[in-house]
């Protein structure tokens, strides 16, 4: 059987994640063939083409030039099933907060400094032919459409188990009933291991960074007033981050029912801040706790703006016409 | 040309949807540029509503609700819905949408004046800012 993985715009987190299979992957590199993987082959573009017929193809990375769309839709064609790997390709990802930020103002800033003068994009010299970058930043999922889905940055131990036990028990030809998302079907509270006192009654005592608090290691995060995204994430890893005192950002994408996490968790948020003190602060002191989120996209979209409802409303809004 | 802003308006069944109400017995005259639509507390409309709306063609979302601190009829939903809106302002500026498509406003179930003031301000405002969605 063949398998292939495949790179969109990717940091190499999710690489190391799937060497961290460690001996699983002798079993599994003898049952499979790889065909393509930058990483570990020495295959060319030109080689995935040629072959017909792909068992697994896993995608890794977010859809940012031109060659990503390619690579994708080809391995679409081409693979029975398709693997998307990691909070990028399932999400956007980090690379995905690249939506807020125009393709023209990205190249100026990357080609001038503040030494050099102002460049132009056409002034860019060419020399080698290099993929194009597309006007925004997409995740796989609105590409093509993927069987199965491991978000994650990168994909925790306990998916990657249940990736590679999956491998070795897939029979060929076996084509999936209906997507599969990887975790479970809960938020991230149902397995955290720090209990609030009343699970149905939070109060977010102000909103804090992490250095202004002295943090108490076995109560909840938004108890103490730092802002955790386990409410509306998915649990799909073993809380590793909540267990060394450091609150869930959010890595393992929405919650099953939940398509926007950010809107989520901003009606969420608004609940919880402050909900016995309101009547005494007013409106001038509950916006003062909020201006305490200086970047509400980076703490509520930092894994999932590419395919938000927001970044599609961005798009869609003149004011981007205007300026072309 | 003949751009009309469509804005949705959200209000409070206790308090400003009253007003609305008032205004209409009272032979007030606002403009029918707002889509009013009822709902039993602005506590409830979650981020979600308020950006579906924009999704769906409004150029503006008003929010009327109770006189903060002690006029919701459940006690604290007003703040909720202030909470919600304040983020969701920021949130809208970042992705580079103007924030004064969206405004709240407490007014109460006698302010019929009032529901007409913002209301005719607000859909000035709108004017101003022009059409959210391109080709309209």
């Amino acid at each position: 059987m063949k398998i292939a993985i495949v790179y969109g715009a990717i940091c190499g987190g999710c690489d190391v994640a799937i060497v961290n299979w460690g001996e699983k992957l002798i079993d599994i590199a003898k049952k499979y063939d790889i065909v393509y993987w930058n990483a570990a082959v020495d295959s060319k573009l030109e080689d995935l083409e040629k072959i017909d017929h792909i068992n697994i193809g896993i995608f890794m990375g977010s859809i940012r030039t031109d060659l990503h769309v390619k690579l994708a839709k080809l391995l679409r064609s081409k693979s029975d099933i398709i693997v998307a790997y990691g909070a990028c390709a399932s999400y956007g990802g980090v690379p995905g907060l690249a939506t807020l930020t125009r393709k023209e103002k990205l190249i100026k800033d990357l080609a001038s400094t503040i030494t050099t003068e102002k460049i132009e994009e056409e002034d860019i010299p060419d020399p080698a032919k290099i993929p194009e970058l597309l006007k925004t930043n997409y995740a796989l999922i609105q590409i093509i459409d993927p069987d199965i889905i491991i978000p994650g940055c990168p994909p925790s131990s306990v998916s990657n188990e249940e990736l590679a036990k999956f491998l070795l028990e897939y029979q060929e030809g076996t084509r999936l009933k209906e997507k599969i998302v990887f975790g479970e079907e809960n938020s991230l509270c149902s397995i955290c291991p720090r209990r609030p006192e009343d699970l149905h009654k939070i109060k977010m005592p102000g909103i804090y960074r992490l250095y202004e608090v002295k943090l108490d290691e076995n109560k909840c995060f938004l108890e103490q007033g730092i802002i955790c995204m386990g409410p509306a994430t998915r649990a799909a890893c073993k809380a590793p981050c909540i267990k060394n005192n450091h609150p869930c950002v959010g890595c393992m994408g929405p919650a099953p029912g939940v398509d926007d996490v950010g809107l989520k968790y901003i009606s969420s948020v608004a609940s919880l801040v402050m909900v016995d003190k309101e009547k005494e602060i007013l409106e001038e002191g509950l916006a003062k706790q909020l201006d305490k989120i200086v970047d509400p996209i980076g703490v509520f979209y930092k894994y999932t703006l590419s395919n938000s409802l927001i970044a599609k409303l961005a798009k869609k809004s003149n004011k981007r016409d205007e300026k072309k | 040309m003949s751009w009309k802003p469509k804005i949705v308006a959200f209000f409070c069944k206790w308090c400003a949807g009253s007003a609305a109400d008032l205004a209409g017995v009272s032979r007030l005259q606002y403009p029918s540029n707002i889509i009013p639509i009822i709902v039993p507390c602005t506590g409830r409309i979650s981020a979600r509503n308020i950006i579906e709306a924009f999704m769906n063609g409004a150029d503006g979302v008003l929010i009327g609700g109770c006189h903060t601190p002690n006029d919701c009829h459940y006690l604290a939903g007003n703040f909720k819905a202030f909470k919600r809106v304040y983020l969701l302002k920021k949130l809208l500026k970042q992705v580079g949408i103007e924030p004064e498509r969206l405004r709240i406003e407490w007014i109460s179930a006698t302010e019929a004046k009032k529901l007409v003031q913002v209301t005719n301000e607000f859909v000035k405002e709108i004017k101003k800012l022009g059409p959210l969605h391109r080709g309209e």
